[in-house]
């Protein structure tokens, strides 16, 4: 188990919003291998629970990790790894964590904009959440609105949004807007134990609960930060867009079980030793690593066509509310981003180009325009990186730089990040008081749990400002826009 | 999640940020594994509108107690997600078979209704974050994270 220290470790300020701990701050065996590095204004800094500096600098004793083990601006105690937290390691002398990508495998943010203005939509925004609450299941024991067959299972888990769009669930041009095309290569369904296949048959085109939700979002012209690379993005003052947030739901969460049972008993074996028993991992050589990733491709694949399927729901309950088709209300996909991943990729360390498997947990990849797999359509903008904030206080737009591949291996943060327990936040705030103050402050809440309300509170995150400012001091990801909550769907 | 009705058989945490977390007690390791499932339950509905219809059986066998008791948590949120199930009733039976724990459970519950049932969190996963299960004088104690 791990234990909190009472103070602090010595953090040493490098920038003016880059933090690091000394590899001296654990000397002994499993020792830390690099500094550990946080992302934060002096502001944020101040507030990060004790947990962020315990566990990232945990990770820092991990074999194989390159440069420094990151934790972004909103980081909080997590697992194993923090939330928000960012690591490479050698694909040849290091290892792969489940506990550094989470349960909820490709959890991730997709951005769908329309030609609709506030104007438009201000009159039937009611009956447009109401719509897409009974279109997108949310909730605990929600059903999905595709059920597959366990062939069809199999071609959602190497094939993902692809599958999607060939059966009719999206249009073709939403492919190259998709991190990976929708489709990770090297997902092997043979890797898929028995009981997440089934965990996973009636889960597709569903939100699931906590803070995954669909929001109808508007664009202000005073929050447009760039108006270039809003207008490249597609972005117009007063539009209404559409954010989505949710993951693999039961099938990532059953095949990273499976996973961190099949490593714990391992680890000895491999001569690995871990300070928490979250940060289970396996030598990313071995057969096992290799058969993890292969399935938690598949998991990946799988959360791409479940937010391509939520996607499908939401254009055609736009469509039923305007009495137009998806494509002339101009409902085309921004982009889609996984922020609970492991990738291999190549990064310059010391000068040479080196293959590395990055975990981001919690965080954004954010590549540059140069970057190759950066989709050909945002070649001069960067590629976008979708920031969720709280229900309350709206989100961003923001793009990927070329300086983010050398400052933190091409990652940003991933949204606001929380300040309070949901245990504190449910005493603090009342489910059904909170959703009359936020319909006084137009914004309309459709959820399946009070309780589950309260615990999204807008107080009970961090300054999504301080934490999206923090990542452009780093030169890191650039603000397009702010979007602010006008409805919101959750679980 | 739990209200006073449940003292002596489990109490949630504020212990994690962004998760749920519950110590549960018993007598015996029987009780204590039947308890943490009442809390899941609980931490899923209020299992007391949960009528038990439908019976279910779970066998696992282990040589690590605590690996035990985290499987048989996570078997019941797969049963949940994969069947539609809430579950209010929980029978164990751990046997101590010489370096090898062995577990049986009979669950009973009944398939997900909205309408009846009230929705509270959906448990991604039973993690080992924290996880402790020790023995005292007064009998055992878990310590669960839950990833929600």
């Amino acid at each position: 188990m791990i234990q909190l220290p009472k103070e602090r470790p010595p953090v040493k300020q490098i920038s003016e919003v880059v933090w690091e701990i000394s590899p001296d701050y654990k000397k002994d065996e499993p020792k830390m291998l690099v500094p550990a590095r946080i992302y934060a204004t002096k502001k944020l800094m101040e507030q990060m629970d004790m947990g962020i500096f315990e566990q990232i600098s945990n990770v820092a004793c991990l074999p194989g990790i390159q440069k420094a083990a990151m934790a972004m601006p909103d980081a909080h105690w997590g697992y194993g790894f923090p939330v928000g937290g960012v690591a490479a390691f050698d694909t040849k002398t290091g290892i792969i964590s489940p506990g550094g990508i989470g349960y909820d495998i490709n959890c991730g943010m997709r951005l769908i904009r329309t030609d609709l203005t506030w104007d438009d939509i201000k009159d039937k925004l009611k009956p447009l959440v109401d719509t897409l609450f009974k279109l997108v299941p949310a909730g605990v024991g929600g059903h999905g609105t595709v059920k597959l067959t366990p062939q069809q299972h199999k071609e959602v888990m190497v094939d993902g949004a692809k599958w999607c769009v060939k059966n009719n669930y999206g249009w073709q041009e939403d492919i190259e807007r998709i991190e990976d095309s929708g489709a990770i290569e090297g997902a092997d369904p043979a890797k898929v134990s028995e009981s997440a296949v089934k965990r996973g048959a009636a889960g597709l085109g569903t939100l699931g609960s906590g803070n995954h939700y669909l929001e109808i979002q508007v664009v202000k012209k005073e929050n447009i930060y760039d108006e270039k690379l809003a207008k490249s993005l597609g972005i117009f003052p007063n539009q209404v867009c559409i954010m989505v947030h949710c993951g693999s739901r039961g099938f990532g969460h059953q095949i990273c079980t499976d996973y961190v049972s099949n490593f714990k008993p391992k680890m000895q074996g491999w001569g690995l030793k871990t300070r928490d028993f979250e940060l289970a991992c396996a030598p990313f050589q071995s057969n096992e690593a290799q058969d993890y990733l292969a399935a938690m491709r598949c998991a990946a694949n799988y959360a791409f066509a479940n937010r391509q399927l939520i996607m499908h729901r939401i254009r055609e309950g736009f469509s039923k509310i305007f009495n137009q088709d998806a494509e002339k209300l101009g409902m085309n996909l921004i982009y889609d981003v996984a922020h609970n991943i492991a990738k291999v990729e190549k990064h310059t360390i010391d000068g040479k180009t080196k293959e590395v498997v990055m975990h981001r947990k919690g965080a954004t990849r954010a590549f540059g325009p140069n970057r190759k797999e950066t989709p050909k359509i945002y070649r001069d903008t960067g590629q976008p990186v979708i920031v969720g904030g709280s229900m309350e206080t709206g989100s961003f737009l923001c793009v990927g730089t070329d300086h983010a591949e050398l400052e933190t291996f091409g990652s940003t943060m991933h949204g606001s990040g929380r300040t309070m327990s949901r245990t504190a936040a449910i005493k603090q705030f009342q489910g059904k008081k909170l959703y009359d103050d936020m319909l006084k402050r137009g914004i309309y809440v459709k959820s399946v749990s009070w309780e589950g309300l309260a615990e999204e509170a807008g107080l009970a995150y961090k300054d999504i400002n301080q934490v999206v400012d923090t990542m452009e001091i780093a030169d890191v990801s650039k603000k397009v826009c702010r979007l602010v909550p006008v409805g919101n769907v959750k679980g | 999640m739990a209200k006073s009705k449940f003292a002596g058989k489990f109490k949630p945490l504020d212990i994690v940020t962004a998760e749920a977390a519950f110590e549960s007690y018993g007598k015996t390791l029987d009780e204590v594994f039947a308890n943490s499932a009442l809390a899941i339950a609980e931490t899923m509905t209020d299992s007391a509108k949960v009528k038990p219809k439908i019976k279910k059986s779970i066998r696992l066998v282990n040589s690590d107690l605590n690996a035990l008791l985290v499987d048989f948590l996570n078997e019941i949120v797969r049963m949940t997600d994969t069947d539609k199930l809430f579950f209010s009733k929980f029978k164990t039976k751990i046997t101590d078979a010489g370096g090898t724990w062995i577990l049986q459970a009979e669950l009973a519950g009944e398939k997900i209704n909205p309408k009846k049932h009230e929705l509270r969190a959906d448990i991604k996963a039973v993690t080992w974050h924290m996880f402790e299960l020790k023995e005292s004088k007064k009998g055992w104690t878990a310590r669960v994270v839950l990833d929600i």
